[in-house]
C-alpha cells in the first residue's frame, strides 16, 4: 500500500510538472513572415512585434438599484502581452457613445474609471469615461512584458439619473505601439 | 509511527487530487482578446509605387469575434500619448491614410483562430520626399446578446498598427530645443505632488526619428540624483515633441541641472542642459 501511495505521488508530481511545463512559453512564435522594407529599418523599427490584448469579462453590470449617494462599482481585468520591445505602449479607454442607451441616457462621464493593481505598467490617474477620440489614458509602459491591471468602473447615481431597465454603453480599450 | 505516515500519505494524495480536480474544473471567465503582428511597419517607396503586405490578427477570446478595420490618422500629443483618430485635419499633409486600404474591412475570427488582413499602400506619382504615417485599426464588435437588465458596460478592444511610409531618402534633421521642470499636482489622498522633467525635441526635417539617450537630473553638488532613458517614441516630421520624465526622486527646494545626451538617429550624440529651480510650495491659505 505504501509503495502504491509513493507511486501515485510520483505520478501526480510528473503530471503537474508536465502541465506546468506545457503552460510555459518557450519563445516568441514566428508564424508570420516579417515584412522588410527595401531601405532597411534605420530608426529603431523592430524586425518583429507580437502583441495582444485581453479583457475579462466581456460585459459587466453596475448595480445601482438605490439611486442614492452610494457609489456602485464593477471591474474588469485588462491584460496585454507586449513582445516586440516597443518604445512605449499606451492603453486608453473610450466610451462607444456619449450617453448610455436603452434608458434615460446618463452620460458616459457619470462613470469614473480607475486603474489599479498594475503589473508592469504605470496606472494613470482616475478619470471620467469619455467618448472623445482621445479617450481616457488608463495605463502606460515600455519594453517587453506581460502586463495587467484592473479597471474599476464607479457609477454614482445620487438621484441624478433616471435609469431604465436596460442601460448599456461600450468601453473600448485602445492599444498601440507607435 | 508507520500508521501515522500512512495516514499522512493518504491525506497528501487526497489533497493533491482535490487540487488537481479543482484546478481543471474552474471554468474560464469570458474573455475578449485580440492579437496582431506586426504592430509597426515601415516601408520605403518611390512616388507612384504600390506595396501590399498583411497583418495577422488572432482571436484570443472564448468565442467567435467580429472585427472591424479602419484607416486612421495619428500623432503623439503633448503628454507623449499617441492619438489615433479617423480624421485629423492638422495631420493631413503628413498622413498616409489616403493611400492606405485594408481588405477585408470586416472579418470574423473563430475562437482561437487567426486571419490575415491585407493592407495596400498606393502612392501618388507627384508626392514629395519625406516620411508619412498612418494607422490600421482593428476593433472588436460587441456580440449580439440579449440586453441585460440594469446599467452595464460592454467591453471592446481596438489594436492599431502604426504604418510609416518613407518616400525617397530624406535626411534626419533635428535636436534638443527646450528643457523644463514641471510640478505634478498631488493625486487624491496624497500630501504633495511630484515633479516631471520635460525635454522638447524639434524635428526640422521631413523624416521622422526616434531618439535614444538619457536625461540626468544633477543637484547643486554636481551629483546625479536621477537618470532616465529617453522613450524612443517617434518625433514626427516638422514639429516639436515633448518627452515627459516623471521623476521618482523627491526634489528638495534648490537649484538643479537637467542634462540630456541624445542620438536622433544620425549617429551623433547631442548634449544639452538647463538650470532649473525647485521652489518651496506656497503656504496653504488659512480661512479665518
Amino acid at each position: 500500500m505504501r509503495r502504491f501511495m509513493m507511486l501515485v505521488l510520483a505520478g501526480l508530481s510528473v503530471l503537474f510538472a508536465g502541465l506546468a511545463w506545457a503552460q510555459t512559453r518557450l519563445g516568441p512564435r514566428q508564424t508570420f513572415p516579417i515584412m522588410r522594407s527595401a531601405g532597411g529599418t534605420p530608426f529603431g523599427v523592430p524586425k518583429k512585434t507580437e502583441s495582444n490584448s485581453n479583457v475579462t469579462p466581456l460585459a459587466i453590470p453596475i448595480n445601482s438599484s438605490t439611486p442614492d449617494g452610494t457609489a456602485s462599482n464593477s471591474s474588469t481585468t485588462v491584460t496585454f502581452t507586449v513582445t516586440g520591445s516597443p518604445a512605449a505602449f499606451h492603453v486608453y479607454a473610450v466610451a462607444g457613445a456619449a450617453n448610455f442607451s436603452g434608458c434615460n441616457t446618463p452620460p458616459a462621464s457619470a462613470v469614473t474609471i480607475t486603474c489599479g493593481t498594475p503589473v508592469g505598467v504605470t496606472c494613470a490617474a482616475a478619470g471620467p469615461l469619455t467618448n472623445n477620440a482621445a479617450g481616457t489614458t488608463v495605463a502606460t509602459g515600455t519594453r517587453n512584458q506581460t502586463v495587467s491591471f484592473k479597471i474599476t468602473y464607479t457609477f454614482q447615481d445620487a438621484w441624478n439619473y433616471s435609469v431604465g431597465s436596460t442601460c448599456q454603453n461600450t468601453v473600448t480599450y485602445y492599444y498601440a505601439e507607435p | 509511527m508507520s500508521k501515522y505516515r500512512h495516514l499522512l500519505l493518504c491525506r497528501t494524495v487526497v489533497a493533491l487530487l482535490a487540487l488537481g480536480t479543482f484546478g481543471t474544473a474552474v471554468p474560464a471567465r469570458a474573455q475578449l482578446g485580440l492579437g496582431m503582428v506586426p504592430m509597426r511597419v515601415e516601408v520605403h517607396l518611390a512616388p507612384g509605387q504600390e506595396y501590399s503586405g498583411s497583418l495577422k490578427l488572432s482571436n484570443q477570446s472564448t468565442a467567435k469575434t467580429r472585427v472591424r478595420a479602419e484607416v486612421l490618422d495619428f500623432y503623439i500629443d503633448e503628454n507623449a500619448t499617441p492619438q489615433f483618430e479617423r480624421n485629423l485635419p492638422q495631420e493631413a499633409a503628413f498622413s498616409c491614410k489616403k493611400w492606405l486600404t485594408l481588405n477585408p474591412m470586416e472579418l470574423e475570427l473563430d475562437n482561437s483562430g487567426f486571419m490575415n488582413a491585407r493592407y495596400t499602400v498606393r502612392l501618388p506619382s507627384n508626392i514629395a520626399e519625406g516620411s508619412y504615417n498612418c494607422g490600421a485599426g482593428f476593433t472588436t464588435l460587441p456580440a449580439a446578446e440579449p440586453a441585460t437588465t440594469g446599467i452595464g458596460m460592454r467591453m471592446a478592444v481596438r489594436i492599431v498598427a502604426a504604418i510609416y511610409v518613407v518616400v525617397g531618402s530624406p535626411p534626419v534633421r533635428g535636436g534638443l530645443k527646450e528643457f523644463r521642470l514641471e510640478a505634478i499636482p498631488p493625486v487624491k489622498d496624497a500630501k504633495e505632488g511630484g515633479w516631471q522633467a520635460v525635454v522638447v525635441l524639434e524635428n526640422q526635417g521631413q523624416m521622422y526619428f526616434r531618439p535614444t539617450g538619457k536625461l540626468e537630473v544633477v543637484d547643486d553638488k554636481n551629483q546625479v540624483v536621477e537618470t532616465q532613458e529617453f522613450n524612443p517614441l517617434p518625433v514626427l516630421r516638422e514639429r516639436s515633441q515633448r518627452f515627459v520624465f516623471p521623476l521618482k526622486v523627491h526634489l528638495d527646494p534648490g537649484h538643479y541641472k537637467l542634462r540630456a545626451h541624445v542620438d536622433i538617429g544620425t549617429g551623433e550624440i547631442q548634449q544639452g542642459s538647463a538650470d532649473v529651480t525647485v521652489t518651496p510650495p506656497a503656504p496653504a491659505t488659512v480661512s479665518p
